[in-house]
């Protein structure tokens, strides 16, 4: 791998359409909004948007380091150093269709998950990563996996959203388990206020502790259908089939904003900052009062991950 | 024919097929600006269409890297500095599908090739890195193919995408292994299309063919049919199509005995064919079963049929043709088929990632077809058939929820019909054909107008029955006397349709004196002997020894002889299938 692009002080993010450029500290991955839709966008302030790269790539997912973005795409993985170099390829022949992505020690610095099932990469010759797939014994339901974490806490394991429910990768033992959460597919997975969180396609929103043993989460959505999960200070949010919903994961969930699928969403970590939600298709949307009321921003028809800042300066 | 004669008539044909393309300016393209080249046009005209082709799908990654191979010292240094450019600058895109991934790879590899000095390619790798990983791919693939049969199978629409690529690897490849596979992938491609070439039509069963399952000649495949088998007058419209100029162009040329397969319809004989299991990765319990084909190639018609291997909801391919029966004639005029044309939602996302609430609108809203009550083409799950020779059973198992709870059977408008006893006949001339509806039915007719006059234009059976079914026999007139005669005898044959729907039963006689006798879920039998359809081998027919997971295969047509040897090493895993087709 071209490792030079990853010591470049700074990132130069070009936008054709507004006729202008614009540079920045590399340190600005963590400070601005980064959303996933086709191809990598960047905002400092959540409305003004800069495509990255100009890829147009179907961005499904995003790790953000200090120095890089890597971009789970239909297409395959991706490094983003700065906005002038390529792209640097981090997928092979057999990753492809990536869903989700997490970060993990050692190279390429994230396990992914696929319509082919959870993949982990290693450096290989003219520093390529070769991927290797584990799916043994899995059914073609529980390889389709949408959504990935790393459980917290317990080394080497991975909670793994399949279209069957969840599932736990033993990345040591190389073993799979079922958990209770099984029977319709899991779209989203989220670590938050020291809990898991699961979004499940027609079955509403889940919370467990371990990863095993799943219970409902709030109430009013047990038919629906999450698509992705996000969280401020004190709430969970949801994106559903309907719209989003936000909530403590105890009480009855409060839906707010227009009747789309939500397929990402994201709150800024300060307390009083904005909600994105992320629609497909139905572009992105912006919240300045805790989702009482919404509007569109940005040039978007479809949004499929949203990252807050990290700072909340 | 001798083999020089042969090369000779290619050669004619080339040539004609390129200053057509030339005259009617079809050549502005790189795909087709061969026809320039080759035919005294100015090359510098390349230069501007080289630069308007920086959009990096895969369509455009193969055909440059085509031009530079074909001609080392014609092409101009803008125009190369140009098709360069998309390797070291462009973000390019593999796309989703087999001939997607094969034009990426092929064209990747051939770019690493020849710019292997350069630090890095467009992905930010070294050309070395790209050079390794579209070997792996590709010759995976060949070895997929050459075991278990060709994925993205018989593709009226697609077969040029996958004979190009190959051919250009075949041609320009300075790996000689990936050359020495991709000239023998060139032979079996070409091998495969030959035993079932039937007038200019690419007969049987078909993985993608889309709403044009009504036209007799489909597609750019039309041009390498003209081009290496030639019995048809040369037809510019049809032989000429942008992805056929690479081909035409080439200097390659296969052994005549593959035309002389193609050409031979003496003795009606019987093509078999193994594929691998369509992709379906989710929604259903269990994968597919792998497809294997069964094609009746007559002297006046051919019948084909396909046990598709997808036996669960909603595990339904858009673009499969499963059967069909075609004959010499103009478009819409010499097809009869029959489909059940089911539109569940999660039939899209069963085989593409996007979410099921979405796919199914986001990919009908570019091709509305797809989802029209009127459908002739794409698989159903309860859609189940059994051929022997020139009869074929068809029988639909919907569920009573289903959203099509009726099946449409395609008959074109151009000839008499009759009914006599239930069976609707028809005199083609040199053949006949009496085929009988089972299930209460009304005829109606379809027409569709498309870019290229009628996209579709014929009689339409609307079958309303959840357990429609349908027997047809086709037989030539030689062998059944007067037409008067094949409707009275086709009449009198037993037809026992007792166990149907009930047991899901239903059997009849041929009027070549053949008893078939079909069980929805289970025993097809053919005089009380089971067809056995694991033992179908990846290729069937007279003169060819091919049989599955060996890599080795034998054509023979008289004293010719063809084998390819892939040198399949069983010990190796098999290359993970990721894409679709």
């Amino acid at each position: 791998m071209r490792t030079g692009a990853r010591t470049k002080r700074h990132i130069h993010i070009a936008n054709e359409q507004q006729g202008h450029n614009m540079t920045m500290d590399p340190t600005s991955w963590s400070s601005c909004w980064l959303l996933g839709s086709q191809g990598l966008h960047q905002s400092r302030d959540g409305s003004e948007w800069n495509e990255v790269g100009a890829s147009g790539y179907p961005v499904q997912d995003l790790v953000r380091e200090t120095e890089r973005v890597l971009c789970a795409t239909l297409w395959g993985l991706w490094e983003v150093g700065q906005a002038e170099a390529p792209w640097i390829q981090l997928h092979d022949e057999t990753l492809t269709e990536v869903q989700s992505i997490v970060p993990r020690p050692g190279h390429p610095g994230v396990a992914a998950v696929s319509a082919y099932g959870l993949s982990f990469g290693n450096k290989s010759e003219h520093g390529t990563t070769r991927w290797i797939s584990h799916a043994e014994g899995l059914t073609l339901n529980e390889r389709f996996s949408n959504a990935l974490l790393a459980l917290p806490e317990c080394e080497d394991q991975w909670l793994v959203g399949t279209e069957q429910g969840v599932l736990i990768y033993d990345e040591t033992k190389d073993l799979w388990h079922r958990t209770e959460l099984s029977g319709h597919p899991c779209r989203a997975l989220l670590f938050v206020h020291d809990r898991l969180w699961a979004g499940t396609d027609g079955n509403g929103i889940w919370q467990s502790t371990d990863g095993h043993n799943w219970s409902r989460a709030g109430s009013g959505l047990d038919d629906e259908s999450i698509f992705a999960l996000g969280a401020t200070q004190d709430q969970i949010l949801a994106g559903s089939l309907r719209g989003i919903c936000s909530g403590d994961g105890t009480s009855r969930w409060r839906r707010s904003g227009p009747a789309l699928l939500v397929s990402a969403i994201g709150a800024h970590p300060a307390s009083e900052g904005p909600w994105l939600a992320g629609a497909t298709p139905g572009g992105l949307w912006r919240s300045d009062d805790s989702g009482a009321r919404w509007h569109q921003v940005g040039d978007f028809h479809t949004v499929r991950v949203i990252l807050p800042p990290e700072e909340t300066a | 024919m001798t083999e020089s004669d042969y090369q000779r008539q290619v050669d004619t044909r080339s040539r004609q097929a390129l200053q057509a393309s030339l005259e009617r300016g079809s050549y502005r393209s790189l795909w087709g600006f061969h026809a320039s080249l080759a035919c005294g046009g100015d090359p510098d005209e390349l230069v501007e269409i080289a630069q308007g082709h920086h959009e990096p799908g895969p369509f455009n990654i193969i055909p440059g890297m085509f031009l530079l191979g074909r001609w080392p010292d014609r092409i101009p240094a803008e125009a190369e500095k140009s098709i360069k450019h998309m390797f070291m600058e462009a973000p390019q895109q593999r796309g989703n599908t087999e001939n997607h991934w094969l034009m990426y790879y092929a064209g990747n590899l051939l770019a690493a090739e020849r710019w292997a000095d350069e630090e890095t390619l467009w992905n930010g790798l070294p050309p070395a890195a790209m050079h390794a990983e579209a070997s792996r791919w590709i010759l995976g693939m060949i070895s997929r193919t050459a075991t278990i049969g060709h994925y993205e199978y018989d593709s009226t629409g697609y077969h040029n995408e996958h004979y190009v690529p190959y051919l250009a690897l075949a041609e320009y490849a300075r790996d000689p292994y990936v050359r020495r596979q991709a000239r023998q992938m060139v032979h079996l491609l070409l091998a495969d299309m030959a035993i079932e070439y039937f007038h200019g039509a690419y007969a049987g069963g078909h993985s993608r063919e889309g709403n044009v399952n009504t036209w007799t000649q489909v597609g750019p495949g039309q041009g390498l049919n003209y081009l290496y088998f030639g019995d048809e007058e040369f037809d510019a419209d049809r032989h000429c199509h942008g992805y056929a100029i690479p081909a035409i162009a080439a200097e390659f040329r296969p052994p005549a005995l593959i035309a002389r397969m193609a050409l031979d319809r003496a003795q009606p004989h019987a093509v078999r064919k193994t594929k691998p299991p369509r992709a379906i990765y989710r929604h259903v319990s269990e994968p597919p079963d792998p497809v294997r084909k069964y094609t009746w190639m007559s002297r006046s018609f051919a019948l084909g049929s396909t046990q598709t291997g997808l036996n669960e909801a909603p595990a339904a391919p858009i673009d499969l043709t499963s059967w069909d029966l075609t004959w010499r004639g103009p478009r819409h005029h010499a097809k009869i088929v029959c489909n059940h044309p089911y539109r569940s939602p999660a039939r899209f996302s069963a085989f593409l990632p996007e979410l099921p609430q979405r796919v199914g609108r986001a990919v009908a809203t570019g091709k509305p077809y797809l989802q029209v009550s009127d459908r002739l083409f794409g698989a159903s799950p309860y859609e189940r058939m059994m051929q022997h020779e020139g009869a074929i059973i068809l029988m639909y198992q919907i569920p009573e929820d289903d959203l099509a709870p009726y099946v449409n059977c395609f008959l074109p408008k151009t000839h008499t019909w009759c009914e006599q006893d239930g069976w609707i006949l028809s005199d083609f001339g040199d053949f006949y054909v009496g085929l009988r509806i089972i299930g209460p039915y009304r005829w109606e007719d379809i027409h569709e107008s498309g870019q290229d006059g009628n996209w579709i234009d014929g009689w339409m059976l609307r079958i309303k029955d959840l357990h429609a079914a349908m027997v047809l026999e086709a037989i030539e007139a030689e062998e059944a006397g007067s037409f008067q005669n094949f409707c009275d005898a086709r009449c009198q044959e037993d037809l026992d349709l007792s166990g149907w729907p009930e047991n899901g039963l239903i059997a009849m006689d041929t009027l070549s004196g053949h008893r078939l006798e079909m069980n929805y879920e289970d025993h097809h039998t053919v005089d009380g002997k089971l067809i056995d359809y694991s033992t179908y081998p990846l290729f069937d027919g007279p003169g060819i020894d091919a049989p599955t997971d060996t890599g080795k295969i034998t054509f023979r047509h008289g004293d010719d002889k063809l084998t390819l040897d892939f040198d399949i090493d069983r010990t190796t895993a098999a290359l993970p299938m990721r894409v679709i087709g």
